[in-house]
């Protein structure tokens, strides 16, 4: 695998944040960044590439089917070019998509959610027989994607429901279908610490110009506290995503996207205190991030369904991970 | 402000696998019975024998008998300790911050004095800074040193003085002068819990056994040579020493030994709400040590992260705190300090003592205070 040397990711943060800071932020900004090579980048460097690009999506709260691409970049490095742009991934609510029945002939049930208004010519999505993990693609034949009248509607959130036969059904059994929610769950982290530092800074800075009583709100302790609580939790919930690279990726990205949407939630709550009423209106964009941290919170398993996950993990080892790994007692 | 990620090298990570071998071979579970963070037992003979592996005062200089090794590697040192529920009570507060106050602003003469017997695993210490009327805001700190012949005479009272009927010396934050700006006035002093005229109250806590004290001073004399730094130093120093005392796993280990018993025990058993617990303390857990060794590999790195330290603190005990109360709800037993599950003498033990977690070191509210000035800036 070829690397990137730090100048040339240094032109590329440089491009995407010039690029990504004049979006409209109800346009989908995956185009632009497919423009500045972050499906080359993808391929060779996600390590490098996907803190980067997600923080930024997040931070900016632009709409994007950059998922589809961590998804399919997991499966296989090259991973957009190999399934086209007219494919696109069929994201859980929770672990996986779909369940596929064996005893009849290869049927797929499935239940997912497809980013960015498409009605895609193949969906790709991961299904379930008890343990065992597959990727399955399915004709766009067999679906039919819903729009889904949410809290988000920049996102352009397609529900598909529904099951396809066998004679629409591939099952590409040599890709490892466990790949994809680790680095989903990987991905959707650091969108959310990416929406989270953004409500932090704006209430931060709220409270040092809003001025009541004679003195900015910032000085007042009960302020300070609630902006205190979103920065240790954001920051807690970075170095464990930032960690999820090298050890133990399974159970890490779990914890990430669990207290990532842990901290996102904190923030919507505490930010929009620390703001009052302008925070609750159309007119302040703040409201965005509360509503898109809500259904980033949903994909690949909420807060509450991963402490579950992660719980039920620990149950079957019987011991608490030690302090820095998972898999050793 | 900033926590870099940051993991542990192969070196460290061969230290780790020493110091758990060690306690497997020396400290067998099921043996001893687990203290709970650094509130663990006290046991000489035991530092002593961890200072015979060079595991107490790491961070202290190689001449003075120290390791000169790494924060790192004291973190992993103590992080493994605290899990173990080793009995370190003894030489905790010397190893982690008397000692290496001493080893930066101490003079030649009391490094030499000191040093070599807390790398020993010999000396204890506590720490005298609150007072009855300085608490959170510990600058308004009123024991007096008044000027004498070759020293200072000292009078006032220091409480919640964690081991002091039991330890040697204290390093008490004294005022020395009355000048205006009230930070200038301090200093940081030596004293003998054993001198003439030191008086140690001891302080039950609500479960009855004794941690905290009350010391007073009555007229103690202090010599020059040993006062701790120049006089009036003793606020930049205490800023440095509570990184040192905030940052560390002290401060999100001390339930962790409750949950993993709970496991050990009742692992069978659990229902969807414990599971759904489990799930989010390891979470927190992991969050809570990536900060935390974060915070060690920047004092390396010659950093004074202090707010850092503040909010680890913060975070690190209002989680343990949380986390107990939630156990309690959730766990149909009674919390029995003499009952034969460990589990319930853990659980007992924690609930009893945890009310001080949010205390020492810093109450909470203070050290929010603290983290929010950090963003601020």
């Amino acid at each position: 695998m070829t690397t990137i040397d730090t100048e040339t990711l240094d032109i590329f943060e440089r491009t995407l944040r010039r690029v990504l800071a004049e979006r409209d932020r109800d346009a989908d900004a995956t185009a632009a960044l497919v423009e500045i090579g972050w499906r080359d980048f993808l391929a060779v460097e996600p390590a490098q590439v996907i803190p980067l690009v997600l923080r930024h999506l997040g931070e900016l709260v632009l709409p994007s089917t950059v998922l589809d691409d961590v998804a399919f970049a997991s499966l296989h490095g090259d991973g957009a070019a190999r399934f086209g742009d007219d494919v696109a991934f069929a994201h859980p609510r929770r672990g996986v998509a779909g369940a596929w029945f064996t005893d009849s002939d290869t049927e797929v049930s499935f239940d997912a959610l497809v980013l960015g208004g498409r009605r895609p010519r193949s969906l790709v999505l991961i299904a379930t027989a008890g343990d065992d993990l597959r990727v399955v693609t399915l004709s766009g034949d067999a679906v039919d994607p819903v729009a889904v009248d949410g809290i988000d509607s920049a996102l352009g959130l397609m529900c598909v429901r529904g099951t396809a036969p066998a004679s629409d059904v591939v099952l590409a059994d040599d890709l490892d279908a466990g790949a994809v929610p680790i680095a989903c769950r990987r991905a959707l982290a650091y969108e959310l610490v990416g929406l989270t530092e953004s409500m932090l800074a704006m209430a931060t800075e709220y409270a040092k110009v809003r001025t009541q009583f004679g003195q900015p709100i910032g000085a007042f302790q009960a302020v300070k506290h609630r902006v205190a609580d979103v920065f240790v939790a954001v920051r807690a919930a970075r170095v464990v995503v930032d960690e999820s690279w090298s050890s133990d990726p399974e159970p890490m990205t779990v914890a990430a996207k669990c207290l990532a949407a842990g901290a996102a939630a904190v923030a919507s709550q505490n930010c929009l205190q620390v703001l009052g009423a302008i925070g609750f209106t159309l007119e302040h964009e703040l409201n965005r991030f509360i509503r898109r941290a809500k259904v980033l919170d949903r994909l690949y398993g909420s807060e509450r369904e991963l402490r579950g996950e992660l719980g039920r993990s620990l149950r079957t080892r019987g011991a608490m991970p030690r302090p820095g790994t998972f898999s050793d007692r | 402000m900033r926590f870099e990620f940051t993991e542990l090298n192969d070196v460290e990570l061969a230290l780790q696998t020493d110091v758990r071998d060690f306690l497997a071979t020396t400290l067998p579970r099921g043996s001893f019975e687990p203290g709970l963070g650094m509130a663990g037992r006290k046991d000489p003979a035991f530092s002593q024998q961890l200072a015979a592996r060079g595991w107490v005062g790491m961070s202290l200089p190689r001449e003075y008998g120290g390791g000169d090794r790494a924060a790192v590697e004291r973190f992993v040192v103590a992080e493994e300790l605290l899990r173990w529920g080793a009995p370190v009570g003894h030489h905790w507060v010397a190893d982690r911050q008397s000692g290496p106050l001493l080893a930066k602003v101490g003079t030649p003469e009391q490094k030499e004095r000191f040093l070599p017997a807390i790398c020993r695993g010999e000396l204890s210490f506590s720490i005298g800074m609150s007072e009855p009327d300085s608490g959170s805001d510990l600058a308004s700190v009123a024991t007096r040193a008044t000027r004498t012949d070759g020293g200072w005479v000292v009078n006032g009272t220091k409480v919640w003085t964690t081991g002091a009927h039991e330890h040697d010396w204290i390093i008490a934050l004294v005022r020395t002068s009355d000048a205006e700006d009230r930070h200038a006035g301090l200093s940081q002093v030596l004293v003998d819990l054993r001198a003439p005229g030191v008086e140690i109250n001891p302080i039950p806590f609500l479960d009855g056994t004794v941690d905290f004290n009350e010391v007073v001073f009555t007229d103690v004399f202090v010599a020059d040579t040993d006062v701790v730094g120049p006089v009036g130093m003793g606020w930049a120093q205490i800023g440095q020493e509570l990184a040192f005392e905030r940052g560390g796993p002290d401060r999100w280990l001390s339930t962790y030994l409750v949950l993993e018993q709970y496991l050990r025990e009742h692992g069978d058993a659990l229902d969807g709400a414990m599971v759904e617990l489990l799930g989010a303390a390891a979470a927190r857990f992991w969050g809570l040590r990536n900060l935390s060794l974060s915070v060690a590999r920047a004092i390396d790195a010659h950093g004074q992260p202090s707010v850092q330290a503040a909010l680890v603190k913060e975070m690190g005990t209002r989680f343990e705190q949380d986390l107990l109360e939630e156990v309690r709800r959730l766990v149909d037993v009674e919390p029995v300090p003499d009952s034969p599950s460990l589990f319930e003498r853990l659980l007992a033990n924690a609930i009893l003592t945890s009310p001080a977690f949010t205390i020492r070191g810093g109450t909470i509210e203070i050290l929010r205070s603290v983290a929010a000035k950090g963003l601020s800036a």
